[in-house]
């Protein structure tokens, strides 16, 4: 497995009310971004199956762990955000949330036009928002 | 070959004058009546006397000798300074009168005919050596020329004597008498001849093979028609020995071949003359030069020259530029063409780069360059200004694109570090709200790492607006500010300031000077300390920092430096960075601060 991928146990198969947990991969370039939403999402009822801190990588885990939802940032060493929604959804792969430091108006309308399932501010992400996206709802909730 | 720019130095100086000696007119005026009686006189002896052919004889010798004398007269007029007229001049009449004292039957009268009809041919020679400008230049020509003289002159005729021959009758009509001519011209004096007649071609065909293109074709006409001349009075001389009919028919044509070398000389020398007519065109023209590059369109037309350039100097840039201010480069030896620099009152205003072949043509190059002074000079003041526009062109344009990159820094710097860290502290704060109630001893760690977080965020914003604008600059001005930045410089600063405020565009130029200078130190002297000083004086305020570290900093290099250059000259002030390898690195800003 490449540095910079890391992935994890499948820790539980269902929660307690009988639920599939929902599966995550982050790709963020920042450690400590990662576990810290890490962190938060696991304490939201998320399993967190993978990290990535490359879009290249990131894609290759999305492929190979088929995750309910990938969460991937614009800002990326090697290929932005929007190119890692673009690749993956070429390859029927589970659907993307970009997320930013910045906010989606930075981005004016490239959000829209991506086939990204939708776009969260980092400040915004939690547990529930992420939810929404998952239920098909292109905003956060 | 070195790579030196060739340059001529031509001082403006008045137009060359002709035509204005003393004495010369009056001279002239006696040579043309003496030329005309003796050459009437030497007709009617030759034409009289027992040659072959009297008429034709004596038709030829007088067209010569008429030719000789009226060009050399009439170029003696023009060009005074010019010595090659009065030896043509010389020539012709010695022509005609050795011609004429030849026929006159007495012996002493033949022997002087012969010595003046050789002296003749001796000046013909001489005049070839001596064409265009009348002098014979190397030792070597003078040499050869004298021992054809000596030959000639005095050798042919002591041989003769000694032989106890007579010399041939006819003085110049000797000239058509090829069998006489060769035998006058047996034993050493052949020899003589030969040889420095053989030296005498070889320089010739030397010069004109290294003459510049212009030059070639006037020294070639007059050569060839000179070198046809003399081979075919050899010819004659030589074809004699078996035929005395055929040596004479090549004699005839020899004499017409030497009757054209006066006019192709005439021709050469009013070629030249020509080209200087243009000067007064060209003081004309330069009335109406209005438009910027009318000056060079007329300098190519009265030079003749398509491809002149002129390049201006600028003082200041130490260097020429085009009538644009761009930098301009003068050709370098061995091209094809020369700069001729212009000098106005002892300074250097311009470079004419012309084609080599004028450098043959001085005179005319020094009456252009002086008819034109003004004129470049005025050109030269506008190239100046544009090449200061160009500059200050140049320099906006770099603080506008230095104000893009200073903010595209801040919005990275701000992206990057406080905004990044803030987004984390957003999270965290979130995961401290979901465990608070749940798990308040798990919160706690979380709550240390926000605080720290919170911390370095702050001493980021801090260095930030410090980057932005330092307040204590503004606020407590230079010498505060600069003590708190030497105080964060990691390389120990020794510093000096006075405590007077000054203008606030003044103080954040040296500050942000003094901070770049600080920074380049840390980053790239391996100084063990700096020096920071800054005076007022003169209504001027310079500071200078100067470490003792590696040295070979280059200011060209890297933005950092060239845009402070840009704000320093916006207060018309220098910076100049002083870096040579091992000898540390001093930079200085001099501003003008009343």
């Amino acid at each position: 497995m490449p540095a910079g991928l890391t992935r994890f146990e499948f820790r539980a198969s269902c929660d307690e009310d009988g639920e599939v947990p929902p599966r995550i991969v982050i790709v963020d370039d920042d450690p400590s971004f990662l576990a810290t939403v890490r962190l938060l999402l696991e304490a939201e009822g998320f399993v967190v199956v993978g990290e990535a801190l490359s879009g290249l990588d990131g894609i290759a885990l999305a492929t190979e762990l088929d995750p309910d939802l990938v969460l991937v940032d614009v800002n990326l060493p090697d290929i932005d955000g929007f190119e890692v929604v673009e690749r993956l959804a070429q390859e029927s792969a589970p659907p993307v949330v970009l997320t930013s430091i910045r906010s989606a108006d930075d981005f004016g309308n490239l959000v829209q036009r991506s086939r990204a399932r939708g776009f969260i501010a980092k400040a915004d992400i939690t547990g529930e928002a992420l939810t929404g996206f998952l239920e098909g709802r292109a905003t956060p909730a | 070959m070195s790579s030196r720019p060739t340059a001529v130095t031509v001082r403006p100086a008045g137009l060359p004058v002709g035509g204005y000696g003393t004495s010369g007119p009056r001279v002239r005026q006696v040579l043309w009546l003496l030329g005309g009686v003796t050459g009437v006189a030497a007709f009617v002896l030759v034409a009289d006397g027992d040659a072959g052919n009297a008429w034709l004889t004596a038709a030829l010798t007088l067209g010569i000798g008429w030719c000789f004398l009226a060009s050399g007269l009439v170029i003696w007029a023009r060009e005074e300074e010019n010595p090659l007229g009065l030896l043509m001049a010389s020539a012709g009449l010695i022509l005609l009168a050795g011609a004429a004292v030849g026929e006159l039957g007495v012996a002493f009268g033949s022997w002087l005919g012969f010595a003046a009809v050789n002296a003749f041919v001796a000046m013909f020679i001489h005049v070839l050596v001596a064409f265009p400008d009348g002098r014979v230049g190397s030792g070597s020509e003078r040499l050869l020329v004298g021992a054809v003289y000596a030959d000639l002159v005095l050798l042919a005729p002591l041989w003769l004597a000694a032989g106890g021959d007579d010399p041939p009758r006819g003085g110049a009509a000797g000239l058509l008498r090829p069998e006489a001519f060769a035998s006058s011209l047996g034993g050493p004096p052949a020899a003589v001849a030969l040889l420095a007649g053989g030296g005498i071609a070889w320089l010739l065909w030397r010069r004109w093979y290294w003459a510049t293109r212009h030059a070639r074709l006037t020294l070639g006409v007059v050569l060839l028609s000179g070198g046809v001349s003399l081979a075919l009075l050899l010819a004659a001389a030589v074809a004699a020995r078996s035929s005395a009919a055929g040596g004479r028919a090549i004699g005839w044509v020899a004499f017409v071949a030497f009757g054209t070398v006066p006019l192709a000389i005439l021709a050469g020398l009013v070629r030249g003359r020509l080209a200087r007519a243009s000067v007064a065109e060209l003081l004309r023209e330069l009335e109406t030069v209005r438009t910027p590059g009318a000056l060079r369109e007329a300098l190519r037309h009265a030079l003749g020259d398509p491809t002149l350039r002129v390049a201006y100097w600028v003082s200041e840039a130490r260097g020429f530029v085009d009538l644009r201010g761009r930098p301009f480069e003068l050709p370098w030896e061995g091209s094809n063409q020369v700069a001729t620099k212009v000098e106005r009152d002892g300074r250097c205003v311009a470079a004419i780069v012309h084609d080599g072949s004028l450098r043959d043509a001085p005179e005319l190059l020094e009456a252009v360059t002086s008819a034109a002074g003004l004129a470049l000079e005025n050109e030269r003041l506008h190239a100046e200004l544009r090449s200061h526009l160009d500059d200050l062109r140049e320099s906006r344009a770099r603080i506008v694109e230095a104000g893009d990159a200073e903010r595209r820094r801040l919005e990275r710097n701000l992206h990057d570090g406080a905004q990044q860290r803030l987004v984390a502290m957003s999270l965290r704060l979130r995961l401290v709200e979901a465990k608070i109630r749940t798990d308040p001893e798990g919160a706690v760690p979380i709550v240390t790492e926000l605080r720290q977080e919170l911390t370095e965020a702050l001493e980021e914003l801090r260095e930030l607006a410090r980057g932005i604008h330092p307040a204590i600059l503004s606020d407590r001005g230079l010498r505060p500010a600069l003590e708190a930045a030497a105080t964060r410089s990691p390389v120990p600063v020794e510093l000096s300031t006075p405590a007077e405020r000054m203008p606030a565009p003044v103080e954040a130029a040296i500050y942000y000077v003094v901070c770049e200078a600080l920074a380049n130190v840390a980053k790239y002297a391996q100084a063990s300390s700096v020096r920071v000083e800054v005076v007022r004086a003169d209504g001027r305020a310079v500071a200078a920092i100067a470490d003792d570290g590696v040295g070979g900093a280059d200011p060209s290099r890297g933005s950092g430096l060239r845009g402070l250059a840009d704000r320093v000259a916006a207060l018309d002030g220098h910076l100049h960075v002083d870096s040579a390898p091992t000898r540390g690195t001093r930079i200085q800003v001099d501003i003008p601060c009343d």
